[in-house]
């Protein structure tokens, strides 16, 4: 039943769609007004929704919702050239925590959390080497993976706070 | 109810710091930097040097130099990150203006017989 296309999924699934595209223009706005030494540095709090796709939806649901949220908001905000760099690193992103989730099972979802936001970090700089073949970029990379501890930590302490109520509200069971 | 914090996660959190510091290790250069070369896709469009203070085009983009140090100084990008990021004067670092596609880089002393012009 959980895999089927019910109605209820499918509206489930847009609403929780929407609400990562709001988070991913709800942070934005913030990037603009708190200035960050670093460039390219957000909170991903779209991520949580991602992360709990994977927890009480499926993998193929966590990609779909992604994918479509890279491309709505390069939409926004940005263009098309913004929607490369955000898709490598929401697909590479969730296939890591999917993996992290199914494998490591003594890591919580803040650990998940934090090796999402590496990881779509990590991609971001890889994409930009791609780009401009400026491969010294790969010193920013390291410090992207300092920051993505530190924002993969907030947004995964977020999610544990948040999972058990949403999840009760909506009836949802984890998977397996 | 799981804890908020496991032992996995702070493996997770250790590992991760020596990768990225490791990492920044390895790549910081050394010599004092005294040439900022800027490319525009990939390609090299301009190398200054940072002896002299100046200030430059380079399409939409103004840099600024200024004792031994260069900065995104304007850019006609949306978030304005390349401008927030500020000066960079380390040699072998480097930061990029990503919607415009410039990128710019410093390069140690080794490198300064290389400038063409």
């Amino acid at each position: 039943m959980r895999n089927k296309l019910t109605p209820r999924r499918i509206a489930l699934l847009g609403a929780l769609l929407s609400l990562s595209l709001v988070l991913s223009v709800a942070e934005s706005m913030l990037g603009a007004l708190i200035p960050i030494p670093v460039p390219g540095v957000k909170l991903g709090l779209a991520n949580i929704v991602s992360m709990f796709l994977l927890s009480y939806f499926s993998l193929s649901a966590a990609l779909t919702v992604g994918l479509l949220r890279a491309l709505l908001s390069s939409f926004f905000a940005g263009g098309f050239g913004m929607f490369f760099y955000s898709v490598s690193g929401v697909i590479f992103s969730i296939l890591v925590m999917f993996a992290a989730m199914k494998t490591i099972k003594p890591l919580t979802i803040t650990g998940v959390s934090v090796l999402g936001a590496c990881t779509h970090n990590f991609m971001q700089v890889c994409i930009a080497v791609l780009t401009t073949g400026e491969t010294r970029l790969f010193y920013y990379a390291f410090i992207l993976l300092i920051i993505g501890e530190v924002s993969g930590t907030i947004t995964g302490v977020t999610a544990h706070a948040l999972f058990g109520r949403a999840a009760g509200a909506l009836k949802l069971q984890t998977k397996q | 109810m799981k804890p908020i914090l496991s032992k996995a996660d702070i493996l997770l959190f250790i590992l991760i710091a020596v990768i990225a510091v490791s990492g920044m290790i390895l790549l910081s250069g050394s010599g004092g930097a005294q040439t900022a070369v800027i490319r525009q896709n990939g390609q090299i469009v301009k190398e200054v040097q940072l002896d002299a203070d100046q200030s430059f085009w380079i399409g939409s983009v103004r840099f600024e130099v200024k004792s031994g140090s260069i900065r995104f100084a304007e850019s006609n990008c949306a978030g304005q990150e390349c401008v927030h990021a500020g000066w960079l004067s380390s040699p072998g670092s480097s930061m990029a203006c990503l919607p415009n596609r410039i990128s710019v880089t410093l390069s140690g002393k080794s490198e300064v017989d290389a400038i063409a012009e």
